[in-house]
């Protein structure tokens, strides 16, 4: 990346701030409530720059949101490590913003399937997109998100999970254009 | 959603040009995860496990040095007596072996304090040599023992056709002084005294084979070197002696042959040792006057791993072997838990690790096998640290990449 020439590296990161805010939606997301979504930002960044230039991926969003999601599944395997194997170091518990208890309900999902969560129902991506978005396969995007509903919605004191193809009432419009193949 | 949407917006954004400034300035330094990053690390971590493994060879050598002398130096012998032969100056002998036959054991020297094997000479003092200072052994060679109540004892050989009478009919004594008569053309060309005998006798080994055993002796010498042993080969027994030079492994010897039946030796010296060479036995406890020429024909200096595989063979384990026997055994052990935690949580190939060093000891001895272990170590140490530094999962890089155009 340091081999660029001026020129090029401002492309680089014309691309990047183009792309910055999305990514750091999808890391505040994904991220736990004690990480902030912009060191996720950065690692994947800088991990996806240590191995070659933003523009020469097909697809730089696509390729970072991963990295993210990675990174973020590390994180939190590490923590959970630490807790099961040094509870006498652990300490307190991180102290994390002071959120709307229902915020916190969402950080007892899996990353990928809060990911899921967010590109279908905030981004309005539809499964195919999101599965080529995070590298999964179509039926695992929908299998994901609809384990990861019923389970929201039983954790915000529903009774009755919802089907995938059931109207979702709570979520947002689809831009069924977009999700046609699903 | 409205949760989502709140969450998506927590925390106060640092800006994509503060992140990208970072990870700039990140990269200038070589930060974690460049390309150029983790080779500094690659290089690192081998210069570290080269210098360790250097390390240990070095404190290896070293312990293996201070247990036991080091052997295989090559030294120029005498100018016109032979080339090169592998000795070892100090503290061991030449490591001799003897083509055909088998080392069947080695004996270390015995302690002079605890056991004398020396010859019992009594009432011997000294010990004076005549012959041609030039070819000393191409001649006649008269011994004068000289003993302590005043008489004295000769002893011929190589005297052929004359008789001992010859020789001591012209010898002359003037004080502590003794002379030949300077027609016989001999000069004295050593002397030493009785306690030389009690000088126990050195390393010893006995080789066989189907039918035949051979004793080989070696002994320090101080000075009378190969005088010492042709007065012990002959004793009292001179008559029809013959002693005639050949060259045994590069270095001048002698081929003693007694007059009755006693049994030919072959005897040579170096800068630090007199060796001796017998064959006696064969099965049944019967004598073989043995061939000189053939047996001398058939020495040979072996080579260091030779040596040991002879004597490891002999059943008598030397010291640098059982150090090398053990840091293989504790490699071994290593390489088991290695193995085992390859199976569970590595390249399913490293595995093959333990029965492949297995497998070399069998074949070619414990040395190539910490070698290949050593090699082994190296790449399943550098096959980690890969791992650690290089793998996706520590990089964040996604697992099933996105296709990089070009």
């Amino acid at each position: 990346m340091n081999d660029l020439g001026e020129g090029r590296r401002n492309e680089e990161f014309e691309l990047f701030d183009q792309l910055y805010a999305r990514l750091r939606r999808f890391a505040a997301v994904v991220a736990d409530l004690d990480v902030d979504p912009d060191d996720l930002v950065h690692d994947a960044l800088a991990a996806t720059l240590g191995r070659c230039a933003l523009s020469d991926l097909d697809d730089p969003s696509a390729y970072l949101k991963r990295s993210i999601l990675n990174a973020s599944s590390n994180h939190r395997r590490r923590r959970a490590t630490a807790r099961r194997f040094l509870p006498h170091l652990a300490g307190p518990t991180v102290t994390v913003d002071d959120y709307p208890s229902d915020l916190s309900v969402i950080d007892r999902l899996a990353p990928t399937d809060r990911a899921v969560i967010f590109l279908a129902d905030v981004e309005g991506l539809g499964h195919a997109a999101i599965a080529q978005e995070l590298g999964l396969s179509a039926a695992a995007v929908r299998k994901r998100a609809s384990r990861a509903r019923a389970r929201l919605r039983r954790e915000l004191g529903g009774t009755e999970p919802a089907r995938d193809n059931e109207p979702r009432v709570d979520l947002v419009e689809h831009d069924v254009s977009r999700t046609g193949e699903d | 959603m409205r949760q989502l949407e709140e969450r998506a917006e927590r925390g106060t954004p640092r800006g994509a040009a503060n992140l990208w400034a970072e990870v700039q300035l990140e990269a200038g330094r070589g930060s974690r995860g460049s390309a150029s990053h983790r080779s500094r690390i690659g290089r690192e971590a081998t210069y570290r496990i080269a210098i360790g493994v250097l390390t240990v060879a070095v404190l290896g050598v070293l312990v293996a040095s201070l247990v036991v002398p080091p052997r295989g130096q090559t030294i120029e012998s005498p100018a016109g007596r032979g080339g090169d032969t592998e000795v070892t100056p100090s503290g061991e002998p030449a490591r001799i072996l003897v083509d055909g036959m088998g080392l069947r054991v080695l004996h270390p020297p015995v302690d002079p304090n605890r056991e004398n094997s020396g010859f019992d000479l009594e009432e011997t003092a000294t010990w004076r040599i005549f012959a041609d200072p030039d070819r000393p052994f191409e001649g006649p060679i008269v011994g004068v023992e000289i003993l302590d109540g005043g008489g004295f004892r000769p002893w011929g050989v190589n005297l052929a056709e004359r008789s001992l009478s010859d020789f001591t009919d012209g010898l002359t004594r003037d004080g502590e002084v003794w002379s030949m008569a300077s027609a016989s053309g001999l000069r004295q060309v050593a002397a030493f005294t009785a306690p030389r005998f009690d000088t126990p006798v050195g390393w010893q080994a006995d080789f066989e084979d189907e039918a035949q055993a051979v004793t080989w002796q070696a002994e320090t010498h101080e000075g009378a070197g190969i005088w010492v042993w042709l007065v012990r080969v002959l004793g009292q027994d001179t008559s029809g002696s013959t002693a005639r030079p050949l060259e045994v492994v590069g270095r001048p010897g002698v081929v003693v042959t007694p007059g009755e039946a006693g049994v030919e030796e072959v005897m040579w010296a170096d800068e630090t040792f007199v060796y001796r060479l017998t064959a006696a036995d064969i099965a049944g406890n019967t004598s073989l006057q043995i061939d000189a020429g053939d047996l001398v024909g058939r020495l040979g200096v072996a080579d260091e791993d030779t040596w040991s595989q002879a004597v490891s063979a002999s059943g008598r384990t030397s010291t640098p072997d059982l150090l090398l026997s053990r840091l293989t055994g504790f490699l071994t052990v290593v390489l088991a838990v290695a193995a085992l935690a390859f199976l569970i949580r590595g390249p399913r190939i490293l595995v093959l690790i333990g029965p492949l060093a297995v497998f070399l000891w069998m074949l070619f001895g414990p040395t190539s096998s910490v070698l290949a272990v050593l090699l082994l170590g190296l790449y399943a140490g550098s096959w980690i640290h890969r791992r650690r530094i290089g793998g996706r999962r520590a990089t964040g890089e996604p697992r099933s990449g996105t296709a990089v155009d070009g």
